[in-house]
């Protein structure tokens, strides 16, 4: 019994130490955000004077709210086309042939292996060589395409978990594949679907690396690039209350979307790790 | 089930229309390729272009050319979208040069010859040209004659000080000649309480610096033609690494020095919490007089390594525009920098990124503190054993060694031991081999 209280007072501190690193962080960006701009104290302590009029400057800034509507424009397409088509995709992966599935399986992991930035220079060359720079569908398209090994392997796992009896029931009822996903299999995979959505979307949000090259127009930045321009736009310093303002809005949805929903986020992930 | 499906399409389908909607004003695709111009264009004259500039100015400097780029709109009807690439100019340059994708201007930002001259226009012709002061024409052009940037500015690079923390430390900046005298001023300072050096560690030190030490005739060592040729092993960047631990040993640094950034060296210098910074240019002393204005701040050049040696500021490209061969937009793109090198224009942009103008024309009523520091070095150390040279890395190394000089910055700042120094000079020649080897091959 002793052992066992010694143990979880170990796992107690470590975790205490992982928070303060995970913390600090935002600990820093909300303590610079709400400082005058000519307090150059130590980041760590308080600020002299606290400052909320940086936030209200940053509310004010018209290309905020540009930068939000495009996230969730971005975030909204990505996350119906990765699900839509990833689901699909999962499903014709749990119900098709062994011997295709393994190789299209094969195929699925070898990209997932990949990271992006391997392909960035010839990604870039396509897109920019089909015309699609500056616009959030393509972007989103771009995304999803990206997620969809991974999604459709998660719901492929999903799906393997339903019996096949239920696709049998649906057929002899009459109903052809797309009836018997759409109105069988994707009823019962809601939970996966909406714990894939809130990750696509938080990815999707903070995606930085793709918007930096394919969005120039700054009436089609997402929020990621209008914080880097905050930054960029008070030479990282001066005026970095500000800009840190501006930084602590727009992680804010995605702080509070996961704040809302970690249970369920964390409960998929562990399921999406055991089924399959 | 259909009517979820319908609805569901619907909603892709509508923000899709909604994602690909252009902008109008400045997305405007209706590209007039290489149309003829006259060389004075009226207004309107480039109505229909859509002209793509890249560049890296951010703060004051991004305020001041976005003003600057919409005036010229008003004036000549075009649009011109701009990518504000900041701090990532660089990595995605090299993504388009990559990708064979390049802006119709882009920012050269120091490498028009070494690094962008096979994507570059020529624009020796160009009326600019003539008016560049010789230091400008030493760092922009090619063997050949070639020009291949319309370079409004440039920089200029050299030890800031402090003159009011000076006087009160009973130093005099202008008898330093020697690195050694430079290390004598820093005790005199610390003695008389102040931190002497605001520098943090980074390639101002580590590079813009070290030509006093390595590659001018009469210092400790000239291995400048070794270096090019990619014989050098290196060992010789003891002399730096020694020079600095022995800095950092004294204490002559902050104790926080690894964590500070730009703004706290200018501020804690302009503040007077210090005396001395190594390797920063005009630009900052005009921040400092920003933070400052009764402060009296001043630059000079890199000590000698000996006294036989010579002290030097190092010139390099400041504000400079380079136009993609591939362009559609030549003709256009050709008058935005003749516009950008228009006295009224240049002189609106200097005087936000702090740089020294470099056209004999502008320079002649320049009156911006980063041209004043430059006037006042020019007349302090007029009787000074000094020379104006290229900036290190841009003259003797392959592109991507800044960086790696700045990280060997921190590494003094991290261990000063032998078995440390072993592993930075490894760890240059490692990268100087690869980058070398690199360049070449392309």
């Amino acid at each position: 019994m002793k052992k066992k209280k010694k143990f979880r007072l170990w796992i107690l501190i470590v975790a205490i130490i992982v928070c303060l690193i995970a913390i600090w962080p935002l600990y820093e960006l909300l303590n610079l955000s709400v400082r005058d701009i000519s307090d150059y104290s130590s980041r760590l302590l308080p600020p002299e004077t606290v400052k909320l009029s940086n936030f209200k400057d940053a509310f004010l800034n018209k290309q905020v709210w540009i930068g939000f509507k495009n996230s969730i424009i971005y975030s909204g397409l990505t996350i119906l086309l990765e699900v839509v088509l990833g689901s699909m995709a999962g499903y014709g992966l749990s119900r098709g042939s062994k011997r295709t599935t393994r190789s299209i399986k094969s195929v699925q992991m070898l990209i997932m292996m990949v990271p992006g930035v391997v392909t960035l220079v010839g990604t870039y060359a396509l897109m920019t060589k089909l015309g699609l720079t500056n616009s959030l569908f393509a972007l989103a398209l771009l995304t999803a395409a990206g997620g969809i090994p991974s999604c459709s392997f998660i719901y492929m796992n999903f799906i393997n978990s339903i019996p096949m009896a239920l696709d049998e029931a649906a057929r002899i009822d009459g109903a052809n594949v797309t009836n018997t996903f759409f109105r069988i299999i994707l009823p019962q995979l809601t939970p996966i679907t909406v714990t894939r959505a809130i990750m696509i979307a938080i990815g999707a949000w903070n995606n930085y690396l793709m918007p930096l090259y394919l969005i120039n127009n700054s009436s089609k930045q997402p929020i990621i690039l209008v914080i880097r321009s905050a930054f960029a736009m008070v030479g990282g310093d001066r005026n970095l209350a500000m800009a840190c303002a501006t930084c602590t809005i727009g992680i804010l949805p995605v702080i509070i979307v996961y704040c809302i929903l970690q249970r369920r986020i964390i409960a998929s992930q562990i399921g999406s790790s055991i089924k399959g | 089930m259909k009517k979820v499906l319908i609805c569901l399409l619907s909603v892709v389908m509508l923000l899709a229309l909604v994602g690909c909607s252009g902008d109008g004003s400045s997305n405007n695709n209706n590209k007039k390729p290489n149309q003829e111009i006259h060389d004075n264009p009226d207004a309107n004259t480039l109505a229909g272009v859509n002209l793509e500039v890249a560049v890296n100015f951010t703060g004051d400097a991004q305020t001041a050319f976005a003003a600057i780029c919409s005036n010229f709109e008003n004036r000549y009807g075009a649009t011109v979208t701009v990518d504000w690439y900041g701090s990532d100019h660089a990595t995605l340059m090299t993504t388009r040069m990559a990708a064979n994708n390049m802006p119709d201007v882009y920012v050269t930002a120091g490498w028009s010859i070494k690094k962008y001259k096979d994507y570059s226009l020529d624009l020796r012709d160009e009326p600019y040209c003539k008016d560049y002061t010789d230091s400008a024409l030493g760092v922009i052009k090619d063997k050949d004659g070639s020009i291949y940037v319309c370079m409004v500015s440039e920089g200029i690079n050299g030890v800031v000080y402090n003159v009011n923390v000076c006087k009160e430390a009973g130093v005099d900046y202008l008898s330093i000649h020697t690195w050694d005298d430079l290390w004598a001023a820093c005790e005199k300072i610390k003695e008389a309480g102040f931190t002497p050096i605001a520098s943090r560690p980074n390639a101002g030190m580590t590079s813009n610096a070290v030509g006093t030490w390595l590659t001018y005739e009469g210092e400790v060592a000239n291995v400048g033609d070794k270096l090019l040729d990619g014989t050098w092993n290196w060992e010789e960047y003891r002399y730096v690494l020694d020079a600095y631990g022995q800095a950092v040993d004294k204490g002559y640094f902050f104790a926080d020095a690894k964590s500070m950034n730009e703004m706290d060296t200018l501020e804690r210098l302009a503040s007077g919490r210090a005396g001395i910074i190594i390797g920063d240019n005009t630009a900052s002393v005009q921040t400092m007089y920003e933070m400052n204005s009764k402060g009296d701040f001043a630059i000079g050049p890199f000590p000698a390594s000996t006294e036989e040696g010579v002290e030097a500021i190092t010139v390099g490209e400041g504000d400079a525009f380079a136009i993609s061969k591939n362009s559609k937009n030549i003709d256009a793109a050709k008058i935005f920098l003749r516009y950008l090198a228009e006295e009224e224009v240049t002189r609106k942009l200097i005087s936000a990124t702090g740089r020294k103008a470099c056209q004999e024309s502008v320079l002649a009523n320049d009156d911006t503190d980063g041209t004043k520091a430059f006037l006042r070095l020019e007349e302090e150390y007029a009787d000074h054993k000094m020379i104006y040279a290229n900036i290190f890395d841009r003259e003797y190394l392959p592109a991507g060694m800044f960086g790696i000089l700045g990280n060997v910055a921190g590494k003094i700042f991290a261990g000063r031991s032998e078995a440390d120094k072993k592993e930075a000079i490894s760890y240059l020649k490692e990268n100087f081999d690869r980058l070398y080897k690199e360049t070449k091959q392309q």
